[in-house]
């Protein structure tokens, strides 16, 4: 019996849906393999986490106001070059000290998250990335794998919208820009939405936020190539916020392009990281092996 | 006498009703302090994280215990957790060079609060239910989804449709794959051999 067949055994066993001479034999081999023990106790564990939607939700929440709380004070902690090796991984990208908050870019000339001489700042979307865990409809769809996965079926598996953040603050003009930008991306409407980011950066063309998500939307909307001319701008050079994601979306995109070795460069480089991302583009790496 | 105060006692109920305000008001007022602890006894700042992010959780847990009373001061109860689950992962990760916290003022107040946890184990449960949570977060968003929806009592048939999966036994591969997935990442994490029962 392989590995997948045991895994497959242990959520039929916990689910309850083992009977009579193969529940026997299982449980047989429970007790005289401890091994065995262990990793049904752990898949018993995780069953527990995962249903326990309040404490997901809460664990999401606490992630949500730390990421916050470190963009505003992590400098003061000293949180500096480890904060970010903890954030982006160690892929070799030097920090620029760029700013972690609009207050210190006012001035700067940098827009880090949109609006030179404003300040701009997004909220965390926790209550989606909560929601996310129950129930949410997502844009992707899953096709089956038959035989050896194709790139658009691949595509199609990793790929679902980055969040849109839920409100801003500052200057009112470019506010409502960004609301009416993010309300046609989170509906759905890519092409206003890339229009509109693009407004943005004809009076701003710094600013990193309209960037990254005027490529997203180019991606969602099918404009691939137009999409890697953007988000080549957030995914290479120094660090950002975003750089993570731009990377991770690049990938997908010469992927779904079927050019292998350019996707692979972006991929491989992300997965020298840490965190989710980086975790994806192992994943995927290893499909297209 | 409880020396918890008013202000301590409603921080601990909007903790309790997953107020983010209350969390925000957590770090503000005592994640210095735990970072400073954290690297004063071989920890980093990604550790210290990670242990706040915990003894938030047991906080959080503990707060819906309608019987659960306060009776000390807020950060002297999380001080508490946090110095025992942090002396718990140093002893398991062979690492117990651990200096004394310097602040006197909660050297003696921690003890009785240390007895009040059903032993240290009770902790460690939480700790590494926060690292699978940090695992599941780390999966792609579709095996999130297929997880939660199939945990939450979904018929397959449901989440085929949900997802617009091909079929009934094609979500359930998928569902097998992405369980594997979550489990090897977990056996995988260090932190989960120094955590495991």
């Amino acid at each position: 019996m392989d590995e997948e067949q045991i895994y497959q055994l242990i959520e039929r066993y916990l689910a309850g849906e083992l009977e009579g001479d193969e529940l026997q034999e299982f449980e047989v081999r429970l007790g005289q393999d401890s091994k065995l023990r262990g990793e049904v106790d752990l898949a018993r564990e995780l069953n527990e986490v995962i249903e326990d939607e309040k404490g997901m939700a809460f664990s999401a929440l606490v992630v949500e106001v730390e990421e916050e709380y470190l963009a505003e004070h992590g400098a003061g902690l000293g949180l500096g070059r480890g904060f970010e090796e903890a954030s982006a991984g160690p892929d070799g990208v030097e920090s620029s000290g760029e700013p972690e908050s609009a207050e210190e870019e006012e001035g700067s000339g940098e827009a880090e998250n949109g609006v030179v001489g404003g300040k701009v700042r997004r909220f965390p979307t926790w209550m989606a990335i909560a929601a996310s865990v129950v129930l949410l409809a997502v844009v992707g769809y899953f096709t089956v794998l038959q035989g050896g996965a194709d790139p658009a079926e691949l595509y199609s598996e990793y790929y679902s919208d980055y969040p849109a953040p839920d409100a801003f603050r500052g200057d009112s003009s470019l506010v409502v820009r960004y609301e009416g930008a993010f309300e046609d991306y989170k509906s759905g409407k890519y092409q206003s939405a890339q229009e509109e980011f693009e407004s943005i950066l004809a009076v701003n063309p710094d600013d990193r936020m309209a960037i990254f998500y005027s490529g997203l939307s180019y991606q969602a909307a099918g404009s691939l190539e137009e999409a890697v001319s953007r988000l080549e701008q957030v995914a290479g050079g120094e660090y950002n916020s975003y750089q993570q994601a731009a990377r991770w979306y690049l990938g997908l995109n010469f992927v779904k392009q079927e050019k292998m070795e350019e996707g692979k460069k972006w991929l491989e480089l992300l997965a020298e990281g840490k965190g989710k991302y980086p975790e994806l583009a192992g994943e995927l790496l290893g499909e297209l092996d | 006498m409880s020396s918890s105060s008013i202000a301590d006692t409603d921080l601990l109920q909007g903790i309790a009703a997953g107020e983010a305000k209350a969390v925000h008001r957590m770090y503000q007022d005592y994640f210095p302090r735990i970072l400073s602890y954290v690297r004063k006894n071989n920890g980093n700042e990604e550790a210290a994280r990670d242990l706040f992010q915990d003894a938030l959780m047991v906080v959080y847990k503990k707060a819906q215990d309608p019987s659960f009373r306060l009776e000390s001061a807020l950060f002297t109860y999380l001080y508490a957790v946090c110095r025992n689950l942090w002396l718990k992962k140093l002893k398991r990760s062979d690492k117990e060079r651990v200096t004394s916290y310097e602040d006197g003022e909660y050297n003696g107040e921690t003890a009785g609060v240390t007895e009040a946890f059903e032993g240290d184990e009770e902790l460690v449960h939480e700790a590494r239910y926060q690292l699978y949570r940090r695992k599941f977060r780390e999966l792609g968003e579709a095996c999130q989804k297929i997880l939660s929806l199939s945990l939450a009592g979904k018929s397959m048939e449901f989440i085929v449709k949900e997802m617009s999966l091909s079929s009934v036994g094609y979500a359930r591969k998928r569902k097998f794959k992405c369980k594997e997935q979550l489990m090897r990442r977990v056996q995988n994490d260090p932190a989960y051999r120094e955590l495991a029962v």
